[in-house]
C-alpha cells in the first residue's frame, strides 16, 4: 500500500548542507539536518537532529513517534538513514500493562521508550514530518490546547513498567510548529484527494438532513477560501464546522423528538441487530429518516458490527481531552476508573489462560446496573461489545482502553461548546429520570458507544471494500481517508458522533462530507489533481456493497454469539470427591504437564529463539490424539507470554486456528486475518491481505506466533493453504512463527510438497505412559482422565451405599476401566434373545460347513431351522428369521447386504467366532 | 369431564344395536353376541367376560350422573382404548423405567452434574432397537425437569441423524434451538462457515460457572459420524472437554461398533462413557411386563371395571396357550416395541361386544405377527406362476443354486406337462413370459447380474428368492391345488 | 374402486370401456338377491360367508350411517376392513405410528384405505410414490393437505427432512390434531429407492413431529425387503390376501349387462374364469377381459341361435375366442381397440396375431438371419457335418451325445465371428452371391433392427462378433417364407 501512496505524492528527501563529518569506522557521513519537500510545492520541512518526528509504520493514522538522534548516509550518499530514540504511543503499550499506569492514559500521551529489542536505525524516507512533543512532569495534568499535533511525555516505558523521565531526555531544541502547508504524510494524501471527488457523489445520496448538507457545503466554500489564504486558518475553519454541525445535530435531535411511530419491517430487521428495545426505537426512527439506502447500509453495519475496528484508528485524534483533562481527572475519574479498570482486567483475565473463570459482565454487578441505567444511550452496546471482543485476547483489551478514552472528553464538553451542550440537553431529555451522576456516566457511556459507533462506521467503509475488493487500490485509500478525517477534525467528530449515535449506519455519508472538507483544507492546492482521482475513487465500492447487501442474509456481525447465563451460579464442588472430579475433568489444565518436559523444552526454546532474533520459522508437532500436543503448546505460550510480560523477551502476538473448526481449508485465511486484525474478509481477499502483511517490511513489527491445530484438515489438492502457512515464515519481514499440530507422523512426507516439507523442522511426540495400566490400553491422556473421573463417581456411589467416605481405590479404577473398555459385543450376545443366539450359532455352523467367513441367509436359515428342532423350539418362519437376522445386523453383530436381496443376502460376522462361542458358552 | 361426556355421546349410538354373530372360522375378529336393552335400568349382572354372555347396561344418562361409580361399558372400553393406545402407540413414558434402574441412575447423575455443577460430559446410550433408549432419556429428562435448579438452567438441543443429514443443516437447527442471535423467527442467517464460527464463539464465550449448561441429544448418533470430517462431533466433544460453556452430549445409537465410526481425533475427545441397554430380563419378568402393560391404572374412573379388567388380564397371563405364545415371542425378541405390536393387535379386538382380551385374541395376534409374508404372497399367485416357481425350485435342486433363465424354467414345466398333464395344458411362451415378469415384479425372483442388458429376456439369468420351506408351506395352503402339481413339487428329482 | 384402479396398478394402460366402470355401486344392490352359486364357494377364502355381513362394519366413534355406506363399498374385504378399522381406533385416539399393508395388486389395499379416509372424512393425504419424484413434492403435498397452502409455502427451495419436520411441528402446534392424521403412501416399495433416511423417518414420524399422525404404507412387496440396514421402527404388518375364485366370480358378475339376466352373465364369468383363472388373478385384468369379450359371448344369443341357458353351446362358441384373447390382448400385443375391430371382420386377422411373426425382410437378409441363427445355436464343430457335401467319417454316436445342459436353446445364443456367419450364409443360400457391400450393409441393418446384436467391442473392427437375438418360432416363420427347413440344420433337434 505504501508504494502506492508514494506514487500519489512524490516526496523528496535531501540533506541540507554538507556533511558534518565522516565516520570512518562506520563509513558514514553525518548530517545535521534533512529537508523534505513535496514536488510541486515550494515549502520544505526541515528535520534536525534532536527533533521529534513521525515515522510511518504499518498503521498510518498514528505513525510512530521518535526523536532524531543522528542523521547519516553511507559514503555514496544515496542511502539516507537516521538513528532515532523511539517513543511509544498508548496503543503500543500492551494493554495488560496499561493498568500499571494507575490512571487512564491520555490519548496523546506517549512514553519514552527504553526497551532494547528494536533497532533504532530507520530509513530517512520513512520520516513523515516533525511533531511537537512536550514533556510534562508526572504530577502535572495534561494541558489543553487547540492543536492535536502535540504529544506529551510524562513517563518512560521499558516494556516492563513506567518510570519518570527527566525533560532533558525528551525536550530538545524547541522544534518549530508544524508547517500547516506541509503536504500530509503519504498515508494521508489520498484521502485528501478522494473525498473531494466524493462531494458530488455524496449529494446524490439521501442525506439525513438537508440543513446539515447545505451548511456543510457552505462550510466548504468558506473553507476553501480559508485555505486559499495560505491556509493557516485551520482552527477558525474548524470552529465554523462545529457551528454547522451543531445546527445539524439540533435539527436532527428535533426530528428524533417528534418521530414516534415506526415501521415494523425495519423494526424486525433492527431487532436482530440490537435486541434492547430502546436502541431499536432510536434506530428505526432514523431509518424512517434515511431511506432504504440506509437500510442496506444498516445491513452492512450488521455485517461489520461484530468485527472490532482496525488497530488503533482515530483514538489518538480525540484531542479535546487535553482541554478537559484538568477538571476531569479531579472528579470524574472517580466514576471512570472502576468501570474502566473492571472491564480491563476482566478482558485481561478472559484474554489469557482459559482455565481462570473470568467474571462475565452478567456476573459482575457493576457494569450490569450501568447497563440498564443507560440503555437509552445505547450504552447496552458497550458491555456486549466488550464481551464480543474478549476472545481476541490482548488485542481486544487494547481496544478496551481505547473505547474508554473518548468518554472523558464528552463529560467535560457540556461546559465547553454549544455542540456538546446540545448533546447534553438531548441526552437528558433522552433519559430525564436519571440522577445527575447517572447522566454524567450516561454521557460517558454514550460517548463510549459513540466512539465505538464511529469506529464501526469507519471500518464499515473499509470493510465494504473488503467485501468486494478485488483491487486494493480502492481499498486502501478510502480507509485512510476516513482515518485521517477522524483524526484531524475533532469538532466534526463530536457532531458526527452525535449523529452516528442516532443514525447508526446511514451516517457514512456524513463521514464523507467531512472528508471532502478535510481534503480541501489539507490538500490545499492539490485539489486539481485530486479531481482526476475523482474518477477512480468515484467508482470506489461505496455504492457496490449497497447493491450486494440485500443478496444473501449473512450473520448479523454485531449479534453476539453467547449462551445465556444461568439463573444461579453453578454449585461449587461440595466434597473432596467432587473436587477431585472437577480437577480430573479434561478441561481443567494442570499447571504442569508431566512427562512432557522434553517436548516442552524443544518447543519453548524454538519459539523463544525465533522471537528473540525476530526471525520466522515453523515447526511440525505430531503425535497420537490425547498426548497433549495442544496442551503443551498452550503451556509454552503461557510461559512465553509471561516471559514477554516481564520483558525477558520482546512482546509477541499469539493466534491460533484449528483445522477442524472451519468448514473449508480456505477459511483459515479468514480466521487468521480476523485474529490478527479483526477485520472480516472473503477468503481470497484475506489471503491477499495476509500475503501483504507478511511480505512487506515494517519497522518494529512484533513477532506473530501462529498455532495451526489439526493441520491435515487444511490439505487441499493444490496445497496452497498449507504452502502459504509454511512459506510466510520464510519471508524476510514476516517475523512469523508457525507451529503446526497433527496426528499423523508422516504428514509432511505424505501430503506436502517437498519444498513445503523442507521448510519445517518437527518434533514427534510419543505418547508416554501417564498411568501405567491405562497406558497399557491407550496412551491417551484424555482417556485416562476420564477413567479416573468415572472411578471417582463409582467410588462416590459405592461410598454413598456404604455411607463411608471412600477413597478412590484401584478397584474403582478397574471398574471404570471395565466399563469403558470391555467390548459390548459379548454382553450384547449374552443378552440377545434365544432366537438371535440360535441364529448366531447357525451362522458359525454354516461358516464351519462352508469353510468360509460368509454365507447367504438362506444357507444359514437351514442351519437355524435345524438348531430350532434340536432345541425343541418350534421353527420360525422365514420372515421371522429375516427379522432376527436384520436385528443382529442393525446392532452390527452381523454384517449384511441390503435387505432387498431377501434370502439371498450374504451374512458375515462382525465379531470373532471365538467371542461368539465364548459369549454363548457363558450362559 | 368434557372428554367423558363427548366420548359417551359418541359411544351412545353403537350401544343402540350390537349385532349377534357366531365367531367365524378364519374370521380373525371373533365377535360376540350381545343384546342391549335400551330401557335397561336393570342392575348390572356380574360381568365375567366371555363370548355370548348377555349383558345389560344402564343408559348413558344415568351414568353421566354417577361418574366415578360405574361408567357405561362403552365408556369404559373407550377409556381402555384411550389409555392402552397411549401406551402401545405413543410410547407414553412409564412411571419408572423397569429393568433400567441402574442406567437411569447413572444418566441422571451425569446430567445433574452438568446442570448443577456445570461439568461437561459426553455419553453414548447404546442398545438394540426398541430397547428403550429414547424412553430412558426422556424419563431421565422428565425426572430432571422436576428439579427447579436443573429445569431453570439446562438448555436442550435435540438433533436426529435422520433429519439433520449434514452439518450444515445440523448447525442451523442448533442455532435455532439455542435461539442464538442470528435467528429471526425460524430463519437462520449466515453461511455455513459463519454459523459454525458463531456457535463456537458462543460456546467459547460461556464458562463453567456462569453460563447455562447445554444438553445436546443426538439421536441416531451413528449417522452423525458420516458427516464430512465429523466437524460437528469434533467441535461438540472438544467443547465438552475444554473450559467453555458446560456441555453434555448424549448420543443414542443401536450400533455397537459406533466408536469405530469416529475419527481418531474425535474419538479421543469423547469421554468413553457408554450406557448399554442390553436387557437381561427373564421370561417371568417378561410376563410381568405384559401384565403391567395391559393392566389399567388406578386413576381409571370406573373402579369396578378396573378390578375386573385387571383380574381378566391376570387370568389371561396365566392361560397356558397364552404363556406359550408369549414364550415364543420372548424367544424371538425381548424388546418393548415388538411386544407393543402384539398387544396392540389384541387391544384392537376389544370392543363393547367383547370387553376383554381373550386368549384367542392373543393367538390370532401372534399368528398375524409370525406369519410368513412371502408365503402369504405365494398364496395369491396364479397356478401357472406357482408351477413356474416349482420348476425353479427343481432347477435349484438340480444345478445346486445356479441361476436359471426362462427357457430352462419353461423346459422344466413342459417336461412336467408331458409327464402328467392332467390338470394343466401348455401355455404360449409369451404367456409364460408374462407370468415370469410378474414374479420378478413381486421380487420373488431377481436377475442374477444386472449387466445382461443385451441378452434376450428369455435367456436372462435369474435367481429364486424363496426358501423351499416357503414354497412347500405355500403349496399346502394353496386353494384347491391340483394333486399332481403337489406331487411334482414333492418329487425329489425333476 | 375406480380410484383404486388408477393408483393401484399399472396394468392396462388403456381406459376401460364405459361398461366396466359402474363397478361396485351397481353390484351392491344386486348382491343380496343374487348369491353366487355354491360351486364357487371355496373352502379357504370364505368370501361368500362374509358377504352377508356386509354393512355390519362398526366401531365406536364413527358415524354409523357412514360406516354402513363404507362397508357397502367393501365387498369381500370385510375382514381386512374390520381389522384395519379396529387398529385405527376412534378418530381422536392414537393409531399405531405406522401400518404396512401388503398384498397382491388389485387386492383392494388402496381401495379400502381410501374409502375409509374419504367416507369417514378423516384428515388424510394419499401420496403415490410414483408421482413423488422428489421428496419436495411429498413434503409439499402432506403439508398442504394438512395445514393448507401457506404452510406448504414455508418449505425452502430444496427442503430437507429437517425442514419438513420443523414446519410440520410448528404447524401442528398451532393446529393440533383433534383426529388422527393419516399419510397414505401407495407403491411404498419405491421409498426404498428414495433418500435412505426417508423411510425410517416416515415410520417414526409420529414421534418426530409429536403429533397424532400415522403413516400407512401400501405395497405388493413384503416388508422383509424394506428394512434399512441399521433397522428402524417396525410398522404393524397387515396382509390383504388375494380374492378367492368365489369372490372374483362374485365381484365380476356384478358388472353384468343390464339387458341380460344375472345368471347368464355369471355363467359367462364362470367360463371366463375357467380360461383365465389359472393364468391371472388380477381382478382388474379379468374385468377388462370380461368386458372385452362379453359381446362375442352373447352373439349367438342375440342371433337367437342358442338359449341363454344352453351353457355348453355358449362355451363351445366362446372358448377358442378366449384362448386367442389370452395370446393377444392379454399380452397387450394388440390393443383393446384392435381386438374389438378384429371381432368385426372375423377373417385372416386372427391368424399370426403375435406381432413378431410378420416382419418383412429382404431376401438375403432372411438368409443372413437364418445363418446367424444357425451360427449362434449350433456348436462350431458341427458346421462341417451340416454344410459340407462329403464330410469325413463322423461317428453318429459320439456326435449325437448331448445332454440338455449344453442345449443352446436353453442356455441362449452363443456369439460367433463374422466370417463364420458368412460361411454359413453362403452354404445355406442356394444361388451364388458375391460378398458385396450390400451384404454387409444388410448385416448392419439387421443389427439396427435388433435381430442381431453386436457383442464384441467396437475396437476390434477386424473380427466383429454377433449374436442372433430372435426366437425359434420367429426364425422358423422366416425360414418358412423362403422354404428353408431350419430344424434339419439345428443341432439341438437332431
Amino acid at each position: 500500500m505504501k508504494y502506492f501512496t508514494r506514487l500519489r505524492v512524490k516526496r523528496i528527501y535531501e540533506w541540507r548542507g554538507d556533511p558534518l563529518g565522516f565516520n570512518r569506522k562506520l563509513k558514514t557521513l553525518e548530517y545535521g539536518s534533512l529537508a523534505i519537500r513535496v514536488e510541486g510545492l515550494p515549502q520544505t520541512t526541515i528535520i534536525k537532529t534532536g527533533q521529534h518526528i513521525l515515522i510511518e509504520g504499518d498503521d498510518n493514522d498514528n505513525p510512530y513517534v521518535a526523536r532524531v538522534v543522528r542523521l547519516f548516509a553511507d559514503e555514496s550518499g544515496e542511502q539516507m538513514k537516521a538513528v532515532v530514540q523511539w517513543f511509544v504511543r498508548v496503543s503500543e503499550v500492551p494493554p495488560s500493562k496499561l493498568k500499571l499506569l494507575g490512571r487512564d492514559p491520555h490519548p496523546q500521551e506517549i512514553f519514552f521508550y527504553e526497551g532494547r529489542n528494536c533497532d533504532d536505525e530507520v530509513d530517512a524516507e520513512s520520516i513523515l514530518r516533525p511533531v511537537q512533543v512536550k514533556h510534562l512532569d508526572t504530577a502535572a495534568p495534561f494541558p489543553e490546547s487547540e492543536d492535536k499535533e502535540t504529544l506529551y511525555v510524562k513517563l518512560s516505558w521499558d516494556s516492563r513498567n513506567f518510570r519518570d523521565v527527566d525533560s532533558s531526555l525528551v525536550e530538545s531544541a524547541p522544534p518549530r510548529p508544524p508547517n500547516p502547508s506541509l503536504p500530509p504524510s503519504p498515508p494521508r494524501c489520498p484521502p485528501a484527494a478522494t473525498p473531494a471527488s466524493r462531494g458530488p457523489g455524496r449529494r446524490a445520496l439521501p442525506t439525513p438532513d438537508p440543513a446539515v448538507m447545505r451548511r456543510a457545503a457552505l462550510g466548504d466554500v468558506r473553507y476553501s477560501r480559508g485555505t486559499a489564504s495560505a491556509g493557516k486558518a485551520t482552527t477558525e475553519a474548524e470552529s465554523l464546522h462545529s457551528v454547522t454541525k451543531l445546527s445539524s445535530s439540533k435539527c436532527l435531535s428535533a426530528k428524533r423528538r417528534n418521530a414516534t411511530e415506526r415501521t415494523p419491517g425495519v423494526r424486525k430487521k433492527l431487532q436482530l441487530c440490537s435486541p434492547d428495545e430502546t436502541a431499536v426505537l432510536r434506530e428505526d426512527v432514523l431509518n424512517r429518516l434515511l431511506e432504504e439506502e440506509l437500510e442496506s447500509a444498516g445491513a452492512q453495519a450488521q455485517r461489520l458490527a461484530s468485527s472490532p475496528p482496525r488497530s488503533p484508528i482515530l483514538t489518538h485524534s480525540l484531542t479535546p481531552l487535553r482541554r478537559t483533562n484538568r477538571n476531569l481527572s479531579s472528579d470524574h475519574s472517580i466514576h471512570l476508573n472502576p468501570s474502566a479498570i473492571s472491564c480491563r482486567n476482566q478482558s485481561l483475565s478472559e484474554a489469557d489462560s482459559p482455565p481462570s473463570p473470568a467474571g462475565d459482565d452478567s456476573s459482575s454487578p457493576q457494569p450490569g446496573e450501568e447497563l440498564e441505567a443507560h440503555l437509552l444511550n445505547g450504552a447496552a452496546e458497550t458491555p456486549r461489545r466488550r464481551r464480543r471482543e474478549t476472545p481476541r485476547g490482548n488485542y481486544a483489551t487494547r481496544k478496551e482502553t481505547r473505547t474508554t478514552t473518548p468518554s472523558r472528553r464528552k463529560e467535560a464538553q457540556p461546559g465547553k461548546e454549544p455542540v456538546l451542550a446540545v448533546l447534553a440537553e438531548e441526552e437528558n431529555e433522552g433519559s430525564p429520570t436519571l440522577p445527575v451522576a447517572a447522566t454524567r456516566s450516561s454521557k460517558r457511556k454514550s460517548a463510549l458507544m459513540v466512539s465505538s459507533r464511529i469506529k464501526k462506521q469507519l471500518n464499515l467503509l473499509d470493510v465494504q471494500e473488503d467485501l468486494n475488493s478485488d483491487d486494493d487500490d480502492e481499498f486502501i485509500p478510502s480507509k485512510k481517508e476516513l482515518q485521517s478525517s477522524s483524526e484531524e477534525e475533532e469538532e466534526d467528530e463530536d457532531v458526527e458522533e452525535e449523529e452516528e449515535e442516532e443514525n447508526g449506519p446511514g451516517s457514512d455519508d456524513e463521514v464523507v462530507a467531512k472528508k471532502s472538507r478535510r481534503s480541501s483544507s489539507s490538500a490545499g492546492s492539490r485539489t486539481p489533481r485530486s479531481k482526476q482521482k475523482t474518477c477512480s475513487s468515484a467508482r470506489t465500492p461505496r455504492k457496490t456493497p449497497r447493491k450486494t447487501t440485500p443478496s444473501t442474509p449473512r450473520t448479523p456481525r454485531h449479534a453476539t454469539p453467547s449462551i445465556p447465563s444461568r439463573s444461579q451460579p453453578a454449585r461449587r464442588p461440595a466434597n473432596v470427591l467432587e473436587e477431585a472430579r472437577t480437577r480430573l475433568h479434561v478441561s481443567s489444565v494442570p499447571e504442569s504437564l508431566p512427562c512432557r518436559e522434553q517436548e516442552f523444552q524443544d518447543i519453548y526454546s524454538f519459539v523463544e529463539s525465533k522471537i528473540m532474533d525476530g526471525t520466522g520459522g515453523c515447526m511440525y508437532i505430531s503425535g497420537v490424539p490425547g498426548t497433549g500436543k495442544t496442551a503443551t503448546v498452550h503451556e509454552v505460550m503461557r510461559c512465553l507470554q509471561h516471559a514477554a510480560d516481564v520483558e525477558e523477551i520482546p512482546a509477541f502476538r499469539f493466534c491460533e486456528i484449528n483445522g477442524m473448526k472451519m468448514t473449508d481449508p480456505h477459511q483459515a485465511y479468514v480466521q487468521i486475518l480476523q485474529e490478527l486484525t479483526g477485520q472480516k474478509a472473503t477468503a481470497d481477499h484475506a489471503a491477499a491481505l495476509l500475503e501483504k502483511r507478511f511480505s512487506n517490511p515494517a519497522p518494529r513489527k512484533e513477532t506473530t506466533v501462529l498455532l495451526v491445530d489439526e493441520l491435515d484438515l487444511l490439505w487441499t489438492r493444490k496445497q496452497n493453504v498449507m504452502y502459504n502457512l509454511f512459506d510466510w515464515p520464510t519471508r524476510r519481514h514476516a517475523r512469523l512463527v508457525v507451529l503446526t499440530i497433527a496426528n499423523t507422523m508422516d504428514l509432511p512426507e505424505r501430503i506436502m510438497i517437498n519444498r513445503v516439507a523442507s521448510r519445517l523442522n518437527r518434533i514427534a511426540q510419543h505418547s508416554s505412559a501417564l498411568l501405567r495400566q491405562v497406558a497399557a490400553l491407550s496412551g491417551d491422556a484424555r482417556r485416562c482422565l476420564d477413567i479416573c473421573r468415572r472411578a471417582t463417581e463409582i467410588c462416590e456411589h459405592s461410598a454413598a451405599d456404604l455411607s463411608a467416605a471412600g477413597l478412590v481405590g484401584m478397584s474403582h479404577v478397574m471398574e471404570a476401566l471395565n466399563e469403558m473398555f470391555s467390548s459390548a459385543y459379548i454382553t450384547a450376545i449374552k443378552c440377545a434373545s434365544t432366537q438371535e443366539q440360535l441364529f448366531l450359532r447357525a451362522v458359525i455352523a454354516e461358516f464351519r460347513r462352508l469353510g468360509l467367513e460368509e454365507a447367504t441367509f438362506q444357507q444359514v436359515f437351514v442351519q437355524h431351522q435345524a438348531l430350532c428342532r434340536v432345541e425343541g423350539l418350534q421353527p420360525v418362519s422365514v420372515s421371522e428369521g429375516l427379522a432376527v437376522c436384520q436385528r443382529l445386523g442393525a446392532c452390527r453383530l452381523l454384517l449384511l447386504e441390503p435387505s432387498r436381496l431377501g434370502v439371498l443376502q450374504r451374512v458375515r460376522l462382525n465379531v470373532s467366532q471365538d467371542d461368539v462361542l465364548f459369549a454363548l458358552k457363558a450362559d | 369431564m368434557g372428554v367423558l361426556t363427548c366420548a359417551a355421546a359418541i359411544t351412545y349410538k353403537p350401544l343402540q344395536r350390537v349385532f349377534f354373530r357366531q365367531p367365524i372360522r378364519g374370521d380373525l375378529q371373533s365377535k360376540a353376541e350381545v343384546v342391549i336393552s335400551d330401557s335397561a335400568e336393570l342392575p348390572r349382572k356380574s360381568r365375567h367376560f366371555h363370548h355370548n354372555t348377555f349383558r345389560f347396561f344402564h343408559t348413558i344418562m344415568s351414568k353421566r350422573k354417577a361418574k366415578d361409580a360405574h361408567l357405561p361399558i362403552g365408556e369404559c372400553i373407550n377409556q381402555v382404548h384411550q389409555i392402552l393406545r397411549k401406551r402401545f402407540c405413543h410410547q407414553q413414558l412409564p412411571d419408572k423405567p423397569e429393568g433400567l434402574e441402574a442406567q437411569h441412575k447413572h444418566l441422571v447423575e451425569l446430567l445433574k452434574r452438568t446442570a448443577v455443577h456445570g461439568e461437561s460430559n459426553s455419553v453414548l446410550i447404546v442398545g438394540p432397537r426398541g430397547a428403550g433408549k429414547t424412553m430412558l432419556l426422556r424419563s431421565v429428562l422428565r425426572d430432571l425437569s422436576e428439579e427447579t435448579e436443573v429445569q431453570k438452567n439446562l438448555l436442550q438441543v435435540h438433533l436426529n441423524g435422520l433429519l439433520q443429514t449434514d452439518d450444515r443443516i445440523a448447525l442451523k437447527e442448533i442455532t435455532r434451538q439455542l435461539h442464538l442471535e442470528n435467528v429471526v423467527g425460524d430463519r437462520v442467517f449466515g453461511s455455513f462457515a459463519e454459523n459454525l464460527g458463531f456457535l463456537l464463539d458462543a460456546l467459547k464465550k460461556g464458562d463453567r460457572s456462569s453460563s447455562r449448561p447445554v444438553l445436546f441429544v443426538l439421536d441416531e448418533f451413528d449417522l452423525f459420524a458420516h458427516h464430512k470430517n465429523q466437524t460437528l462431533l469434533y467441535n461438540l466433544f472438544d467443547v465438552s472437554q475444554s473450559a467453555q460453556a458446560p456441555l453434555a452430549v448424549v448420543g443414542l445409537t443401536c450400533r455397537l461398533d459406533v466408536l469405530e465410526l469416529l475419527e481418531k481425533r474425535v474419538k479421543s475427545r469423547f469421554s468413553h462413557r457408554q450406557i448399554h441397554l442390553l436387557s437381561t430380563l427373564t421370561f417371568s419378568h417378561y410376563l410381568d411386563r405384559v401384565r403391567a402393560q395391559l393392566s389399567l391404572p388406578d386413576g381409571f374412573p370406573d373402579g369396578k371395571f378396573v378390578e375386573e379388567w385387571n383380574a381378566a388380564v391376570t387370568t389371561l397371563c396365566e392361560d397356558k396357550s397364552v404363556v406359550e405364545v408369549l414364550q415364543r415371542h420372548y424367544n424371538s425378541s425381548k424388546d418393548f416395541r415388538s411386544l407393543h405390536m402384539l398387544l396392540m393387535l389384541c387391544l384392537s379386538r376389544v370392543s363393547v361386544a367383547k370387553p376383554a382380551i381373550t386368549p384367542a385374541d392373543l393367538l390370532d395376534a401372534s399368528r398375524l405377527c409370525v406369519a410368513d409374508a412371502k408365503a402369504n404372497m405365494l398364496h395369491g399367485l396364479s397356478i401357472l406362476e406357482l408351477c413356474l416357481i416349482i420348476a425353479m425350485k427343481h432347477l435349484n435342486d438340480v444345478y445346486e443354486g445356479e441361476p436359471f433363465n426362462l427357457q430352462m424354467v419353461h423346459n422344466e414345466f413342459k417336461k412336467f406337462l408331458q409327464r402328467k398333464s392332467s390338470s394343466l395344458y401348455n401355455f404360449e411362451q409369451p404367456v409364460i413370459m408374462k407370468a415370469f415378469e410378474h414374479l420378478q415384479q413381486l421380487e420373488l425372483i431377481r436377475p442374477a447380474d444386472s449387466s445382461s442388458a443385451k441378452t434376450q429376456r428369455e435367456y436372462q439369468l435369474m435367481r429364486l428368492m424363496l426358501d423351499h420351506g416357503q414354497i412347500m408351506e405355500a403349496l399346502q395352503k394353496y386353494p384347491q391345488c391340483p394333486t399332481d402339481i403337489k406331487q411334482w413339487a414333492m418329487s425329489a428329482f425333476a | 374402486m375406480h380410484q383404486s384402479a388408477e393408483n393401484e396398478t399399472c396394468a392396462p394402460a388403456k381406459s376401460y370401456p364405459r361398461k366396466v366402470v359402474f363397478s361396485i355401486c351397481a353390484h351392491i344392490q344386486q348382491r343380496e338377491m343374487s348369491p353366487p352359486e355354491p360351486v364357487f364357494v371355496t373352502p379357504a377364502g370364505g368370501g361368500s360367508e362374509q358377504s352377508w355381513m356386509a354393512g355390519l362394519l362398526e366401531h365406536p366413534g364413527y358415524d354409523e350411517e357412514r360406516l354402513r355406506r363404507v362397508s357397502e363399498q367393501l365387498s369381500c374385504r370385510e375382514v381386512q376392513a374390520g381389522l384395519l378399522l379396529s387398529l385405527m381406533g376412534q378418530p381422536q385416539q392414537y393409531c399405531y405410528p405406522s401400518l404396512f399393508i401388503y398384498g397382491h395388486r388389485a387386492s383392494g389395499k388402496s381401495h379400502v384405505v381410501n374409502v375409509f379416509m374419504k367416507d369417514l372424512e378423516l384428515p388424510h393425504v394419499t401420496v403415490s410414490c410414483v408421482e413423488c419424484v422428489s421428496v419436495a413434492l411429498l413434503f409439499e403435498k402432506v403439508l398442504r393437505s394438512f395445514f393448507g397452502c401457506d404452510a406448504a409455502s414455508l418449505l425452502p427451495r430444496s427442503p430437507s427432512l429437517s425442514d419438513f419436520v420443523r414446519i410440520y411441528r410448528q404447524q401442528s402446534s398451532q393446529s393440533p390434531a383433534k383426529q388422527t392424521r393419516y399419510i397414505v403412501m401407495e407403491k411404498a416399495e419405491l421409498l426404498r429407492d428414495a433418500d435412505v433416511n426417508l423411510l425410517p423417518a416416515l415410520l417414526r414420524l409420529q414421534e418426530l413431529v409429536k403429533d397424532n399422525v400415522s403413516v400407512i404404507l401400501l405395497s405388493e412387496i413384503v416388508w422383509d425387503k424394506f428394512r434399512p440396514n441399521t433397522g428402524c421402527f417396525e410398522p404393524l404388518l397387515l396382509h390383504f390376501p388375494d380374492y378367492s375364485k368365489g369372490e372374483l366370480q362374485q365381484i365380476l358378475s356384478t358388472d353384468r349387462h343390464p339387458s341380460y339376466s344375472a345368471e347368464f352373465y355369471s355363467s359367462y364369468i364362470n367360463i371366463l374364469l375357467g380360461v383365465f383363472y389359472p393364468v391371472c388373478r388380477d381382478l382388474r385384468e379379468l374385468r377388462h377381459l370380461a368386458a372385452l369379450n362379453f359381446s362375442k359371448f352373447c352373439e349367438p344369443v342375440a342371433a337367437g341361435k342358442v338359449k341363454e341357458m344352453d351353457t355348453h353351446k355358449l362355451w363351445k362358441n366362446i372358448e377358442p375366442h378366449l384362448k386367442k384373447a389370452m395370446q393377444t390382448v392379454y399380452l397387450r400385443e394388440v390393443s383393446s381397440l384392435q381386438w374389438e375391430q378384429m371381432e368385426e371382420h372375423e377373417s385372416g386377422a386372427l391368424r399370426g396375431l403375435s406381432a413378431h411373426t410378420h416382419v418383412e425382410l429382404p431376401y438375403y437378409s432372411k438368409f443372413l438371419l437364418i445363418a446367424a441363427y444357425l451360427a449362434s445355436y449350433n456348436p462350431a464343430r458341427t458346421d462341417k457335418r451340416f454344410f459340407l457335401k462329403h464330410h469325413g467319417k463322423i461317428r453318429k454316436t459320439n456326435f449325437l451325445k448331448k445332454n440338455e445342459k449344453t442345449s443352446n436353446h436353453l442356455l441362449g445364443p452363443k456369439p460367433f465371428p463374422l466370417d463364420r456367419l458368412l460361411a454359413v450364409f453362403y452354404s445355406v443360400v442356394d444361388s451364388r452371391v458375391a460378398p458385396t457391400a450390400s451384404i454387409f450393409s444388410q448385416i448392419s441393418s439387421l443389427v439396427t433392427l435388433q435381430l442381431l446384436t453386436l457383442v464384441s467391442h467396437d475396437d476390434q473392427l477386424d473380427t466383429p462378433k454377433y449374436k442372433c437375438a430372435v426366437s425359434l418360432d420367429f426364425i422358423s416363420a422366416i425360414s418358412r417364407t423362403v422354404n428353408f427347413d431350419i430344424v434339419k440344420y439345428l443341432y439341438d433337434f437332431l
